[in-house]
């Protein structure tokens, strides 16, 4: 009778971890969670089985937690919803108890754990006929190297850092490094190099535009390293002025390859003879796993396999405010919460911009322009319709409009970032940018109904930075942008929006606000890591 | 004087008593019965006999004419009260080394009363039961000394006529006690020191309640007991009614503002109270038929059924209980072996009304009829938006929100064992018990949401929802224990040691399925689930008594749970106790005042290993459901999907958490023990806390995991008095009163000291995600209140918005919450009870009071905003009247002006009863009685009631008050 005493599970959905893994497919799901990581949460769908603890399900969502940090503390969004922690995040000001920086750091941590798990689990059980494990492992590389990348611009250096080599249970992670130090870049570096195929690595990626739509092939892992160089000089300092020009040099490379792999600018010529929206438009569509042409990376959503309370439908309902009709988003309800500030509005000079289009993006009936803010009333600010449950037809997605789980796909790298950058490497390469960059940034300005660009001279570094603004706003880089460019702190003149640094009318952030607080429940749990500068 | 013979037998089971003492009122002669009952003597007319015998009631005879007089002696229910059920045996009450506290029948709270935990209410000092609130059938928290754990169980281990159940109760049964008939039981024993409860080892942390049930008598008797009940609501949520709603709005807003246009319905302003509409006055009946006796004079038993139909105050809400129980108790072999067999039948249908409906009453505007023109949502008044569709955001009609849903559950429940007690032919001290017991049930139940009802969008686009689910559950025991005692007359001595095995599985299957009216797949889930866990125990007691003075007790338990790994699987758990009774002592042997006096002492390790998940310490995977699947598409647009699956966090590590508890007590009583009671100190320590806490990130697979981690630290003391006030041959008082006061406090609660590190949050309150005003902290007790401190104006009025910078930098932010010294669990909780009768009348009334606690008014801080009525949307909301004293305009649910003060004074029971005796001059008798339970609750508290357990006031069903008249008859 002391036997009955070693139990495993009797539950048809449970299995020891020795048990689990009997086939390729079973591994295909264990990798299946590891994207699932950034786009959704919990083993119930929607909500009911969480991943984290300590947050709400939805609230707890890798891109929406990523997504309120890039966005909110930026001269883009703002969202009054009483959630906790979202106030700082709109005013930029966050401690190191703030629950939405505190989930994002556990979230980016739990996706690196479990992808150790998932290569220490392939490499176990593995067979020699199982032929496509060598590409899922480097896709899990992929996954926990942007994990990493996303550790180190906003946490940095100085998190967590295990591999497939460290244990699970009582021991306490040591971190990369010292926070301004080179570790965890080094680290993130060396990976994408080996499973993007530069480096010589027996795991590598499918071809770039070879692989399956919505998983990680050469060209994800490339744009990644494109913004990793790019980037590089706001780790390694606390000003983040100390450049390096070798690493704009091998981002050059990286962005060379990207031009030639076949990518392009989705037209009004790519789209369908019967399509509805802008080509523009057509890219955050409920159907946009076919604008693979320019969509490099995509987090997959469906409404009924692929449910969640973040990610796209926090992207879709979010935005939806009172005096927008919800049913023309293809869901049946708005959340009143996420609004454009009007910097954003007057970042763009033509009002004929396609990106900003009145009344089909833009939606600034009834609201004053430049008028009071209150960040606690819906009626601020104005309402941004970029994500849309429709098809490119003018169909209802999968979910009939009959519920609110949306199934837009969120592009993550996009083919018009590799341009940008590509601009913005030759600028800090102390070049002009190349004739042909320039053409493919005419194809952006093309696209969005503005008249073309004709000479490099017209393009400097603050002209890439507004240029960003249009092209890529509310797509979650603004945040590392701004950093970059040095307009988000102190700063010789300070760039201030409605509500930065927690005033009305704006004011400087400080100087630590270019880096969140590592969370103080690790702090108390793990004696190795040590808080970044001035928290 | 002539000579006077008689025989003395028990009015039990009719059997002559030998050794009877029959003595002459007033003189030293007498003689004393023979064997065969018999006595004979010489005495007067005018003498009075004295007849007495140990365990029954004296009984004073005239002798008059008399020359053969028969006597039957009725047992002494006082008596039979000194016996106590302890764990695995019974024990003499003056022997007991630990704090027990054994309350019976006659104690029992009265008046309406669903679920056993109701009779104890307040009875026993350390004992603090809450209610979830007043719907039938309702669940309640029962806390014994505050509460040794965080993460992990903190209720106490119930035990039914030696059975353990399971802490989890059953599906479609919010209170998992309920299934017992109150009426069947007989004792209830509280062991609450770990001396007492150290023999349950790894699950005695908490205490443990040890119910027995009725058993058959000797004599055949059938009894009915019935009542009719009617429940009214006692206390609402304060809003605005429809005049003051009107003035508001007219004031603040204006007339031809947003919220003023919105008001009243075409072109009406009606005056509809939301929370009038949705509660009612409840009607309920019982009913319970036993019958007990002995077959053929060897075969005893009792059985009973009861039926139950209790009518909620809510609307559509109900509870239908239907119990069965059969007791036979026969001895064989010349009584060497006895045989105890119980079990019990529950049948339970219930009706939940959805709670939600109370929040919507208080939000709903109060200028809206009830019924609109518009059938869409059938008919009942819904907030529209342009395209005729309800306002996502509005609140649901409340009445809607009854009406066109169905949620309910039928479960049946049998709890059984058998037990059977030898005494050894040749070794009659020796006894081997053996225990065999299952408790099984199957709990089936629904929530469906009608088509056509506009509650919420998608439902309505998708023609209602359909959620139903099925629990199945087992619970099986097997006890066995040899006990051997042995008297030492020359040492004056005795030995009473006992040892055993124990094994228990615990098993449950559960699935539910959702689909829609559509018959899209979309949403459509089956999801099954199935666990189970086994504790395998050996123990073993000693009992030594020296001279009926000094009592010594050791316990020892071995427990293995399969939730542990190998390696940290077992847990030993002993325990020591001491009692010395003074009364024996030659100074206090002769005292007329001091009756009893007795000092205990005892210490005690016990565990706890129910958190909750069965496989904590094992790598565990767990697939997904399918709207967690993962999807890509091929490079043809086609699209895959596949389940995911997930590794599950665990702690190899994990195993026991520990308390010792050091507990002195003092029984005492004066004056024949007129006045009698006892005081209790103890402390209890508990460490490796179960705890759920932040992991390093990166050392597991989440953020927090079930570890042990910390300590946690209760100290307490308790008195408990009883006094016979007034006792006259026809008018008698009893008081009984108890008080308790426990200071608990968290010692430790991570891995390394940070002193920047504040706690674990918890407390979760709505109005937007991740929003919690508790902490558990250091140096602190559980659950205390986080918040930021208010900033008052000269008037006293909170200024919105407005928080003290505590640490003076400047700006007020996060870092200026602090944690109050304002608790959420009472520092005191007392209990009075008050019983008179009056030759056939009889009175009882039992208060309890909370002292030192507060709650945070949920419902004032959610709903109490003038922002609540505006919403910013084309619909207005009613407001919690609390906006009157604090014009906020916005949310200010992290400001400590809602921690308010939740003393209270309740009048639980009141009830006055007439007993009609011998009505027949058969043996028949009746007592009818009437009753109020929740008469009255004196409080300070602005919310609509104060006791709340673990002090989030929000929107909970409120406790009724209930006129009960009822009749007893006694066959």
């Amino acid at each position: 009778c002391i036997n009955d005493l070693n139990v495993t599970p009797i539950d048809p959905n449970k299995h020891t971890a020795e048990k689990v893994y009997k086939s390729e497919e079973d591994l295909m799901s264990g990798l299946g969670k590891l994207y699932n990581g950034l786009s959704h949460t919990g083993q119930y769908g929607p909500a009911g089985d969480q991943d984290l603890d300590d947050v709400d399900e939805g609230t707890s969502n890798y891109w929406r937690t990523y997504w309120n940090i890039q966005e909110l503390s930026t001269d883009e969004a703002i969202n009054g919803w009483n959630d906790n922690g979202l106030d700082e995040l709109n005013y930029g000001l966050v401690n190191a108890s703030n629950l939405i920086t505190r989930a994002m750091y556990y979230r980016l941590v739990y996706e690196v754990v479990l992808t150790n798990e998932f290569i220490r689990k392939a490499e176990e059980v593995r067979k020699p006929s199982w032929k496509n494990v060598p590409q899922m492992i480097a896709e899990a590389r992929f996954l926990r190297a942007l994990s990493y990348y996303n550790c180190l611009e906003l946490f940095g250096n100085g998190v967590p850092f295990v591999t497939e080599a460290d244990p699970i249970g009582s021991f306490l992670p040591k971190p990369a490094g010292k926070q301004f130090g080179h570790e965890l870049f080094d680290y993130i570096e060396k990976e994408l190099r080996a499973i993007s195929g530069l480096d010589d690595s027996d795991a590598q990626l499918a071809d770039a535009r070879q692989g399956y739509i919505g998983r990680a092939d050469k060209g994800a892992a490339l744009a990644l390293l494109a913004k990793l160089y790019l980037n590089h000089k706001s780790f390694f300092s606390e000003d983040g002025q100390v450049e390096n020009a070798d690493y704009y040099q091998k981002g050059a490379q990286v962005i060379d390859l990207l031009t030639t792999a076949g990518y392009g600018v989705v037209a009004k010529a790519d789209l369908p003879a019967n399509a509805k929206f802008s080509a523009y438009q057509s890219l955050f569509l409920a159907d946009n796993q076919n604008q693979q042409k320019e969509i490099m990376f995509q987090l997959s959503y469906d409404g009924r396999y692929m449910q969640s309370w973040g990610g796209a439908t926090f992207l879709t309902c979010g935005a939806i405010l009172n005096n927008m009709n919800a049913a023309y988003f293809g869901v049946n309800e708005g959340w009143n919460g996420t609004r454009g500030l009007w910097n954003l509005y007057h970042n763009f000079h033509q009002k004929t911009d396609l990106r900003a289009q009145a009344d089909s993006i833009f939606y600034t009936q009834g609201r004053q322009i430049d008028g009071p803010i209150d960040l606690k009333d819906a009626n601020t600010g104005f309402g941004v319709g970029k994500f849309r449950n429709v098809n490119i037809d003018g169909t209802l997605a999968t979910n009939d409009g009959k519920n609110v789980m949306v199934d837009v796909n969120i592009p993550v790298f996009r083919y018009a970032d590799v341009i940008l950058m590509a601009a913005e490497f030759d600028l800090r390469l102390g070049k002009s940018v190349s004739a042909n960059h320039l053409a493919l940034i005419n194809e952006l300005q093309k696209r969005a109904g503005n008249r073309e660009i004709s000479s490099s001279s017209a393009i400097d570094l603050d002209w890439i930075l507004q240029e960003r603004g249009r092209e890529l706003y509310w797509e979650g880089c603004r945040r590392t942008d701004l950093i970059r460019f040095n307009k988000y702190t102190s700063g010789t003149a300070p760039y201030v929006w409605a509500y930065k640094g927690g005033q009305v009318n704006g004011r400087a952030l400080p100087m630590q606000a270019r880096w969140l607080p590592i969370p103080a429940s690790d702090i108390s749990a793990n004696p190795n890591i040590i808080q970044n500068k001035g928290y | 004087q002539s000579l006077i013979k008689g025989v003395v037998t028990s009015g039990a089971d009719g059997e002559t008593l030998p050794g009877v003492n029959v003595l002459i009122k007033g003189t030293s002669t007498g003689t004393v019965t023979s064997i065969d009952g018999s006595f004979a003597l010489q005495a007067a007319p005018e003498d009075i006999l004295d007849v007495s015998f140990v365990g029954f009631k004296s009984q004073q005879i005239k002798v008059g004419a008399q020359t053969n007089i028969k006597v039957v002696l009725k047992n002494d229910v006082t008596a039979l009260k000194e016996v106590v059920v302890i764990g695995y045996g019974t024990a003499k009450k003056s022997d007991l080394t630990g704090a027990v506290t054994a309350i019976n029948a006659s104690d029992f709270n009265q008046g309406a009363i669903a679920s056993p935990q109701e009779l104890l209410n307040g009875k026993v000092s350390g004992v603090r039961i809450t209610t979830d609130g007043g719907a039938p059938g309702a669940g309640a928290s029962i806390r014994i000394r505050g509460g040794s754990s965080l993460s992990a169980s903190n209720s106490p281990l119930i035990i039914v006529d030696g059975l353990p159940l399971d802490s989890k109760g059953v599906s479609g049964m919010p209170n998992g006690l309920s299934s017992i008939n109150p009426n069947d039981i007989e004792t209830f024993t509280v062991l609450k020191d770990a001396s007492a409860t150290a023999i349950y080892g790894s699950r005695a942390s908490n205490g443990v309640i040890i119910i027995t049930t009725k058993k058959g008598g000797n004599d055949f008797q059938l009894s009915y007991t019935g009542n009719v009940s009617v429940a009214t609501p006692a206390s609402r949520i304060t809003n605005l009614n429809s005049f003051e709603y009107e003035n508001l709005i007219n004031e603040r807003f204006g007339a031809d503002s947003a919220p003023g246009r919105l008001m009243g319905y075409n072109n009406a302003l009606y005056d509809t109270d939301w929370q009038d509409m949705i509660f009612r006055n409840a009607i309920s009946t019982e009913h319970n038929i036993s019958v007990g006796g002995k077959v053929m004079k060897v075969l005893p038993y009792r059985a009973s059924v009861g039926y139950n139909d209790n009518q909620g105050i809510l609307k559509g809400s109900g509870m239908q209980r239907t119990t069965a129980s059969l007791n036979l108790s026969p001895k064989f072999f010349d009584d060497h072996l006895s045989v105890n067999v119980n079990s019990k039948f529950m049948h339970m249908k219930n009706e939940f009304a959805d709670q939600s409906a109370i929040g919507s009453a208080v939000a709903f505007d109060p200028t809206k009829p009830v019924f609109m023109d518009n059938q869409k949502y059938g008919g009942y008044y819904t907030w529209l938006d342009q395209s005729g569709s309800k306002i996502m955001q509005a609140p649901a009609n409340p009445l809607a929100i009854l009406n066109q849903q169905t949620i309910g559950s039928n479960v049946n429940r049998f709890i059984g064992n058998i037990q059977l007690d030898y005494k050894f032919h040749a070794i009659p001290n020796l006894k081997a018990n053996l225990n065999l017991g299952l408790d099984q049930s199957v709990g089936n139940g629904e929530a469906n949401t009608h088509a056509g009802s506009g509650i919420n969008n998608e439902i309505y686009d998708r023609q209602g929802k359909f959620y139903n689910y099925r629990q199945d559950k087992k619970n099986e025991l097997l006890d066995f224990y040899l006990q051997y005692n042995k008297d030492l007359p020359a040492l004056k001595s005795r030995f009473d040691v006992m040892t055993g095995y124990s094994w228990q599985h615990f098993w449950y299957s559960e699935s539910n399925h959702t689909s829609f009216g559509d018959g899209n797949e979309n949403g459509k889930t089956d999801i099954e689930v199935r666990s189970e866990n086994y504790l395998v125990s050996f123990f073993g007691r000693a009992n030594y008594s020296f001279m009926e003075r000094l009592n010594l007790t050791a316990t020892l338990r071995y427990d293995g749970s399969s939730r542990f790994s190998e390696n940290n699987r077992w847990g030993v758990f002993p325990s020591f106790a001491g009692a010395y009774n003074f009364k024996k002592e030659a100074f206090l042997k002769n005292s007329e005042v001091v009756s009893t006096l007795k000092l205990r002492v005892g210490w005690g390790l016990t565990g706890q290993q129910d958190v909750g998940n069965d496989y904590p310490s094992q790598g565990i995977y767990k697939f997904s459901n399918e709207p967690a699947s993962f999807v890509y598409y091929r490079q043809d647009g086609s699209m895959v999907h596949v389940p995911t699956v997930r590794p599950e966090a665990y702690d190899e590590t994990l195993k026991w958490e520990s308390t010792a508890t050091t507990n002195i007590g003092i029984d005492f009583g004066f004056k024949d023990d007129r006045i009698n009671g006892s005081l209790e100190l103890y402390e209890r320590k508990t460490n490796d806390l179960l705890n759920t806490i932040p992991v390093p990130a990166g050392s597991n697979f989440r953020n927090h995991v079930l570890t042990n981690v910390g300590s946690l630290s209760n100290k307490g003391i308790e008195l408990t008095l009883n006094g016979k006030v007034v006792q006259t041959s026809a008018f008698n008082w009893n008081l009984a009163f108890n008080a308790s006061r426990n200071w608990s406090k968290i010692t430790k609660l991570t891995a390394v000291d940070n002193p920047d590190y504040r706690g674990v949050l918890t407390g979760s309150i709505g109005g937007g995600t991740g929003n919690n005003v508790q902490i558990h902290a250091v140096n602190h007790s559980a659950f205390s209140y986080f918040l930021y401190q208010q900033v008052y104006d000269h008037e006293g009025k909170p200024v919105e918005g407005q928080y003290v910078d505590r640490n003076g930098d400047g700006i007020v932010n996060d870092d200026d919450r602090y944690i109050m010294d304002k608790n959420a669990i009472p520092d005191w909780t007392l209990g009075l009870s008050s019983n008179m009768t009056y030759k056939n009348w009889d009175m009882s009334m039992s208060f309890r009071a909370n002292i030192g606690v507060y709650n945070y008014n949920a419902s004032a801080s959610g709903s109490g905003t003038f922002n609540e009525i505006i919403t910013g949307g084309d619909y207005i909301n009613n407001v919690h009247s609390d906006v009157l004293n604090t014009h906020f305009s916005k949310y200010n649910q992290l400001s400590d002006y809602y921690v308010q003060r939740a003393d209270f004074l309740r009048l639980d029971n009141i009830m006055l009863g007439y007993n009609f005796k011998n009505i027949t001059k058969s043996h028949m008798s009746a007592r009818v009685y009437a009753s109020v339970n929740n008469l009255f609750v004196l409080t300070p508290y602005k919310g609509m009631d104060p006791e709340v357990f673990n002090g989030i006031d929000s929107d909970f069903y409120p406790r009724p008050r209930t006129f009960l008249m009822g009749v007893n008859l006694t066959f």
